[in-house]
């Protein structure tokens, strides 16, 4: 083998090492400890009540330099959800709105993912909340990779909203009274596995 | 037009009322089979399904609330076959089941936590529609059935309101309503059958109500529920003091009995707002 095939194959090589390493994507898991969500809703014009989700979980796949390969699935605890008064926590609870004896999960699976920017992307999956899907877009801001000086673990964070109508949902009770429109914002870090 | 929730709820329930006042009238001095008349209710209660969720919910249903609208729309398909067939044994069989049924179809999701309690719903369920299909034979019987079950779900409303369930609450008056509207064209010489299509339909969708209401969001306040259930021994009450006092005028006497009804129903709706935890409304 001549120099130079030796040189082109040795190339090949670290290009095929180096290629194959930037599109695999990593596998999270969600770090529930620095992962939030919450969601806004309008209570008569006055003012938006403001719930939180406290319990979920869920797995991302995701590398920054083919972002539309990756992939999400997260579960939300419905029982877990919190607008910090007891009476409208447990009446939310109820069949009239999230259902949570029947349902008692909500679910996002992305499907398609778009880089729209150097930071910024947006995610169509199907978000299934009492049993109804409907397709949603979450605008994501990729925050940051690398990693977390205190474990050494890696890390990748983004921020995500988007804006749904609960009559989608089947959930048309006091629409009069309290909007239809429902406001969500995420802060998600995800720990490499 | 309605400028706030309340008077939209309101505006619907007049609505209804109206269009069934008027159509139980039509009914009343055609010369129609009294059968429709009783499918009258289950319509109703459609009506006020729709008023209330503004669909007609997917096939096959998903949750108790959707389920809800199928078990009326088929118990009110079956109630006018029999109906129409006058088979009151098989009516009977098939009001009692249907109420045990749909126990357990909307109870089907508490069946690991709570089996014991979907039972109890639906034994409950089949005791109330044991009730009511008695004593089928009078005409006047059929008013009585209607005036029970309208008071029965005028009592459920706020006790599903405070459930945290508006929509039952809005379920329950607009049927009530719209019932005791139909129930004016009888008060004297009665010709309606409230026979299967109102058993089935009507009060089997009231107790679909009940039954979502306590075993799927699991807000009931039992102890004003149980006060409620009282309203069952209003017939007998009634028939006792009818003799009592020897009343021979069947308004008076319907007066009597909605009064016996209105006891535990108006009791039950004390009990829940002395009970309800909160201020109200939040």
């Amino acid at each position: 083998m001549t120099t130079m095939a030796r040189t082109v194959l040795a190339s090949l090589a670290v290009a095929a090492t180096l290629y194959g390493g930037q599109t695999k994507a990593a596998t999270y898991d969600i770090d529930i400890v620095h992962s939030h969500v919450a969601f806004f809703i309008d209570h008569l014009g006055f003012s938006k009540v403001i719930g939180t989700v406290n319990d979920f979980s869920g797995t991302f796949d995701f590398d920054a330099a083919e972002p539309e390969a990756s992939s999400l699935n997260v579960a939300l605890k419905v029982s877990s959800i919190s607008t910090n008064n007891t009476q409208r926590d447990s009446d939310i609870q109820g069949a009239d709105w999230f259902n949570a004896t029947e349902f008692p999960e909500i679910t996002f699976v992305g499907k398609e993912f778009k880089k729209t920017g150097d930071k910024t992307g947006t995610i169509l999956g199907d978000l299934i909340i009492a049993g109804v899907t409907q397709p949603v877009t979450l605008d994501v801001v990729f925050n940051q990779e690398g990693q977390n000086p205190w474990d050494k673990s890696h890390v990748v964070g983004f921020s995500g909203r988007t804006s749904i109508k609960r009559s989608d949902f089947g959930m048309k009770t006091a629409l009069g009274m309290i909007g239809d429109q429902v406001d969500l914002f995420l802060e998600v870090e995800g720990r490499g596995r | 037009m309605a400028t706030s929730m309340q008077e939209a709820v309101v505006t619907n329930v007049i609505i209804l009322a109206s269009a069934l006042f008027l159509a139980a009238g039509i009914l009343r001095f055609s010369r129609v089979n009294p059968v429709w008349t009783g499918l009258l209710l289950p319509l109703a209660f459609l009506g006020a399904y729709w008023q209330v969720y503004s669909k007609i919910p997917p096939f096959s249903p998903v949750g108790a609330v959707n389920k809800v609208f199928y078990i009326v729309l088929v118990g009110a398909i079956i109630g006018l076959v029999l109906d129409l067939t006058r088979k009151p044994r098989l009516t009977r069989a098939v009001v009692l089941l249907h109420a045990g049924g749909s126990a357990l179809y909307i109870g089907a999701p508490r069946f690991q936590d709570a089996p014991f309690a979907v039972l109890l719903a639906a034994l409950c369920g089949i005791l109330v529609q044991l009730v009511l299909s008695r004593g089928a034979g009078a005409p006047y019987s059929h008013v009585d059935r209607g005036l029970i079950v309208a008071i029965g779900a005028l009592g459920f409303a706020p006790i599903a309101l405070l459930g945290a369930s508006s929509s039952s609450f809005q379920l329950c008056a607009a049927f009530a309503v719209a019932t005791l509207g139909c129930l004016v064209w009888h008060l004297r010489n009665p010709k309606l059958l409230f026979d299967a299509a109102f058993l089935i339909g009507g009060s089997g969708g009231v107790l679909a109500v009940i039954y979502t209401v306590t075993l799927i969001t699991k807000k009931t306040d039992l102890l004003a529920l149980a006060v409620l259930g009282m309203i069952l021994l209003a017939p007998a009450m009634c028939k006792h003091v009818v003799r009592r006092f020897a009343i021979t005028n069947e308004i008076a006497r319907h007066g009597i009995l909605a009064a016996l009804c209105l006891v535990p129903a108006g009791a039950g709706a004390v009990i829940v707002f002395l009970r309800y935890p909160s201020s109200f409304p939040s």
